[in-house]
């Protein structure tokens, strides 16, 4: 424990703190203790009277300015009258960025520098009221030892002062006791003293020192000095020589104990007499008169978490606009994740099936890099020059995408939407991180915001080509997928016009009205908001079937697809073709899986696809488990009799309970943790299956040999030596 | 990393001190912040190293079950690693605590811990909530390590060396009257989230062991907590990557007394490794005449496969090469394959191999770039390594230059 005494002065801004921060930091020199003073607001003028007048760098401003190799202590710590230490933590301009967030970095440099290990005596001179977490560092318990308050009669400064101990409370619950008193700034009101009597009494705490009101500090102002360094003054001087005595001989602490507001009303304005009570001890309290329902501080129904962020899912999609240059507005790190989610897509398909995917593998995504200046002083200005610069690139439109940084400090990024020129839009993604939704919000954010900004309404249609609407932006099967359906596209003679938005130029975009047929690639509950917001806005019109999974639903998709383009005799052979194969297939499989058990546990995600090809090899369904994550509606099948055996599931232990009560033979999940061995076979699927009419009957073929055999691995026994080498 | 014109972006403090923490054993990290922070984080551990499972001990018959078990859990979301706190919009203006509050509690409760550290997100670091002291009431007798902001566009290295200070002074009590052990060598800057982690760490320990030198604690590296007590028993600490493990030591020597060394360039090679036994051990009075003799016959080894590459194709002299990870590792990399292997520094676009990240490596095969690419830093293509390899001490100088042959040959 240090013999180092750390003290703040709160009050109300305007109430005069500065003045007795720096006449107490000048007493308590003259009186031998080495000192120094922290001025913690952003008008940066808590030192100038120890400073004869002379201002000195803010610690924010020095941290924005400097390389951090280059940051030293001695460029902004300035010795003022006294030997008084002064240091100004500075801040941003009004509006814009975050004073708060400037008071934690300035403390951050000063531990860093051990700015303090010098000095007996730290005085902070903190903002006003305790307005957020940033300005109420100081008044955490590794900082102050203790804390004055600083008011005055007016009612404002007192309520201000009662605000100031809700927040030392929340620090120091009943716990700890650190409050000093009150420092009365007289300001020659009528009936001053007696109000700021009331509320000391009401809170239980000295008023250990009463300033006069007087002239002497206007002088010593002109002339940028102390009261301790003019002579004519000495009554004003002796008060704060006693206040810098009480100081050095340890002033009795306290426990903050706020009043309510009516309180306040009540102990202040008129003068009743109220007690302060911390709230536990509130029932013993005698029944005050009725009060209206305090206001709550925080909603009290648990909000369901959000999956992902919106910046992530904005990003992940933004990058198919493959001539646009994407700008996160975020910190390095928020742009790290985000490459990381969008580029192990790419990875994968590369070491998995030597796919080159560019905008998974190389997207044109940068990012502001946020740094702890911007965050202080607001970033809108380094966001505009990342804009301006990637302008000159003449993409085909600029998106920006804001992070929870952005959103915290204020900038104002759709303002730089006015920088758009008919070639370049400019497109600003408000995500916010997280404040503005979930990852999927984030991905429609994205896409509405695209096509408002370039879709043509009126573009002339084209007749014999599709979109190709909401292929997943991150799916291990989304190049796959869309190789098979281009490749039956190619051989129907229909082009693809955009895919809105799975790689697509900003000029296919602003022709997506041109096709005469759009078509969703996912039945989920995203793609088809997004289906019915296309079709309201843009009257788009959507093929009825989403691409398809499985050998009916591929069927039915190509027939009816070239039932529509009126080329119906081009599907035909490729049925036949598929048929052919898929029928020997099952008839090879059917005696072996003829009355096998199945049971599954998913997301919730059509598996219609599956079952279908099941249910032709004569197998049962005996429990469908559904991960219902996303609280949406549950999509498993379209078959009623299928649903009687789904259940949603929020659990293992669940799943556990049925695979007991339904003695299944195959144990089948693309969701689910290590199922506990038994007579059963176990397999797992991938989330996302590739389109096309074989999808089903590989699983089945792979069931089929995992029955005959029977064959587990001797590795899977080996769990136990798991647990007693690396457990 | 290398000032390039690849777009991909490096990893940052966050990440840096995350993985620091993650390599300590019985360890828990909470992320304090949404659940877009996390993914990377988690995924990446979980499959980076070999890692106790999470359990949770509400299982049959008081059998304890993985963390995932619970689909719906608010804290692990089904991933082992890294739990976070999900915050939201609300979260930012009325304070994180009370979500770090019953994270920190459902933790306590239900998961096996010797150390909890808290990382906030970039977005909680800005608000300034005091959570430290609500976390150690909480967590009792257990250690507690607080990173309110590591920095948001800083990188990796500036990240893992704040996180590797923060478990120094928050979560170290040096043990009573602990002897120093001359002989006894603690190892700083190795970090899980290195390609081949477990290998190094390995082959370090076993060259150190050939010396007759013993290894203390490899910190952020499989050390476990009750470690952080005892590092001052070492005799020296070796700083393997300065940008990793400088601050550390620095701290060490100050606090505990601990002189520190740093190698010149980390030992990628022979000639690197040779170095750095040898100057250890005259610091230590061991003697490094077994690793010399054994780094002889490497050699020797080596000079044979490459002898015949050379006798038949002139190469690896002259073979262009493009090297991207931090500048220590960088150096060390650039040193042997100049060095020893007489190849040329090249631009990565004019490279025939390349030695980074799998990030890098796609982009370039995407330019249609004839190279091979080598990785020497995580994310990885997707290679699962059973056998620990390494790229450092003598194992490395012969893994790497097998890897360097046969991306030769493969190129030819």
């Amino acid at each position: 424990m240090s013999d180092r005494l750390e003290l703040a002065l709160y009050g109300k801004g305007g109430i005069g703190k500065s003045t007795m921060s720096a006449n107490l930091s000048a007493a308590l020199a003259a009186s031998g203790a080495r000192v120094m003073q922290i001025g913690c607001d952003p008008k940066h003028d808590s030192t100038r009277l120890l400073l004869g007048g002379r201002s000195i760098p803010t610690v924010l401003d020095y941290l924005r300015d400097t390389p951090k190799e280059r940051q030293r202590l001695s460029d902004v710590l300035a010795a003022g009258f006294g030997g008084v230490g002064c240091i100004e933590a500075g801040g941003p301009k009004p509006g814009v960025g975050c004073a708060g967030r400037g008071i934690i970095s300035a403390f951050e440099f000063l531990e860093r520098t051990r700015a303090k290990d010098d000095y007996d005596v730290i005085l902070y001179d903190v903002l006003g009221d305790v307005v957020c977490g940033g300005f109420a560092v100081p008044i955490r318990r590794e900082y102050a030892d203790a804390i004055l308050l600083v008011t005055s009669g007016e009612f404002m400064a007192i309520y201000a002062a009662n605000n100031i101990l809700r927040g030392i409370r929340s620090f120091d619950g009943d716990e700890h006791s650190r409050v000093a008193g009150i420092l009365l700034n007289g300001r020659a009101l009528p009936d001053e003293r007696a109000r700021v009597e009331r509320f000391a009494e009401a809170v239980k705490l000295p008023i250990v020192c009463r300033v006069p009101r007087s002239e002497a500090f206007l002088r010593a102002e002109e002339r940028k000095r102390t009261l301790m360094e003019l002579e004519e003054f000495p009554e004003e001087r002796a008060v704060f020589t006693e206040l810098a005595g009480q100081v050095r001989a340890g002033l009795p602490l306290r426990r903050a104990l706020p009043l309510t507001d009516s309180e306040l009303e009540e102990a202040v304005l008129y003068g009743r007499r109220t007690v302060s009570v911390p709230a536990r001890e509130e029932a013993k309290a005698p029944a005050p008169a009725p009060e209206p329902e305090p206001v709550r501080e925080r909603a009290p129904e648990k909000r369901p978490a959000l999956y992902g962020c919106a910046f992530t899912g904005a990003a992940t999609i933004a990058v198919h606009l493959t001539d646009a240059v994407i700008i996160a507005h975020s910190p390095r790190a928020c742009a790290f994740y985000t490459w990381q989610n969008i580029s192990s897509t790419g990875r994968k398909n590369l070491f998995n099936r030597g796919i080159l995917m560019p905008s998974a593998i190389s997207p044109n995504y940068e990012t502001t890099e946020i740094g702890h200046a911007e965050a202080v002083f607001g970033g809108l200005d380094k966001l505009r020059s990342h804009v301006e610069r990637a302008m000159e690139r003449r993409p085909g439109a600029v998106i920006v995408i804001t992070s929870c940084v952005s959103g915290i400090i204020g900038d104002d990024a759709e303002a730089l939407e006015r920088m758009s020129t008919p070639e370049t839009p400019v497109i600003v993604i408000p995500a916010d991180g997280d404040m503005g939704g979930d990852y999927m919000q984030g991905l429609e954010m994205c896409l509405h915001r695209i096509a408002e900004r370039l879709v043509d309404p009126d573009a002339q249609t084209r007749p014999m080509t599709v979109n190709l609407i909401g292929e997943l932006g991150v799916g291990f099967n989304t190049d796959v997928n869309f190789r098979t359906v281009k490749g039956w596209l190619d051989a129907l003679g229909i082009g693809i016009g955009c895919r809105f938005l799975g790689d697509a130029g900003a000029e296919e975009v602003r022709r997506l009205t041109a096709a005469p047929l759009n078509i969703l690639a996912g039945d989920s509950a995203d793609g088809r908001a997004l289906r019915s917001w296309l079709e309201e806005r843009y009257g788009c019109r959507f093929f009825p079937r989403c691409l398809p999974i499985g050998f009916d639903a591929s069927r039915s998709f190509l027939e009816e697809l070239g039932g529509f383009f009126g080329v119906a005799d081009r599907v035909a052979p490729i049925v036949e073709r598929e048929a052919a194969q898929y029928g020997a297939e099952v008839a090879r499989l059917r005696p072996l899986l003829r009355g096998k058990r199945l049971f599954m546990t998913t997301i919730n995600t059509s598996m219609d696809w599956l079952l279908d090809a099941a249910e032709s090899c004569g197998m049962e369904f005996c429990w469908i488990g559904v991960l219902n994550y996303l609280r949406q509606e549950v999509k498993i099948t379209d078959r009623p009799e299928r649903r009687s055996v789904a259940e949603e599931i929020t659990d293992f232990p669940a799943v556990l309970e049925r695979l007991r009560e339904k003695k299944p033979d195959i144990v089948l999940s693309n969701y689910t943790a290590s199922v506990p061995e038994g007579d059963y076979i176990v397999d797992n699927m991938p989330m996302t299956q590739p389109v096309g009419f074989r999808s089903g009957l590989e699983i089945l073929k792979r069931w089929a040999l995992l029955l005959e055999r029977r064959r587990e691995g001797e590795w899977s026994h080996d769990r136990a030596l798991f647990e007693k080498y690396f457990a | 990393m290398t000032e390039r014109s690849l777009k991909s972006i490096s990893p940052d403090g966050i990440t840096g001190a995350i993985f620091a923490l993650e390599g300590m054993k019985d360890t828990v990290v909470l992320l304090n912040g949404p659940m877009g922070c996390r993914f990377y984080h988690s995924t990446t551990s979980q499959f980076l190293s070999i890692r106790p499972l999470l359990t949770l001990p509400a299982g049959e018959g008081g059998a304890r079950m993985p963390v995932d078990y619970n689909y719906l859990n608010d804290w692990f979301f089904r991933q082992e690693r890294v739990p976070c706190t999900y915050l939201d919009g609300v979260d930012y203006v009325y304070g994180t605590a009370d979500k770090v509050r019953d994270a920190l509690t459902y933790i306590r409760d239900n998961v096996g811990l010797s150390l909890l550290a808290i990382v906030n997100s970039p977005g909680a670091s800005l608000i300034g909530d005091e959570l430290l002291p609500m976390a150690r009431s909480l967590l009792g007798d257990r250690r507690v390590v607080m990173l309110e902001s590591c920095g948001w566009s800083t990188s990796f290295e500036e990240g893992y060396s704040e996180a590797s200070l923060a478990l120094l002074k928050q979560a170290a009590s040096p043990l009573p009257g602990l002897k120093r052990r001359p002989k006894r060598v603690n190892l700083l800057g190795l970090s899980i989230w290195h390609r081949y982690a477990p290998g190094d760490a390995e082959e370090l320990r076993r060259l150190l062991a050939i010396c007759g030198l013993e290894t203390g604690s490899v910190l952020c590296a499989d050390c476990a907590p009750e470690e952080l007590d005892r590092l001052g028993e070492a005799a020296l600490n070796v700083v393997l990557y300065p940008e990793l493990g400088l601050d550390a030591a620095r701290y060490m020597e100050e606090a505990w007394g601990i002189p520190f060394y740093v190698c010149e360039t980390p030992p990628v090679g022979f000639a690197a490794s040779e170095r750095l036994f040898t100057e250890i051990c005259a610091m230590l009075g061991a003697d490094c005449a077994p690793l010399l003799e054994e780094s002889g016959r490497a050699r020797a080894l080596a000079w044979y496969r490459i002898n015949q590459v050379s006798v038949s194709y002139g190469k690896p002299r002259g073979v262009r090469f493009f090297v991207d990870t931090f500048p220590s590792l960088r150096a060390a990399y650039e040193s042997f394959l100049t060095g020893y292997l007489g190849m040329e520094p090249s631009g990565p676009r004019e490279a025939e191999l390349v030695f980074a990240d799998a990030n890098v490596i796609a982009e370039l095969m995407l330019q249609n770039r004839t190279f091979c690419g080598i990785e020497i830093s995580l994310p990885g293509m997707g290679y699962v390594d059973l056998v620990p390899k390494t790229h450092l001490g003598v194992r490395g100088a012969l893994f790497l230059t097998e890897q360097v042959l046969n991306g030769i040959m493969s190129k030819l």
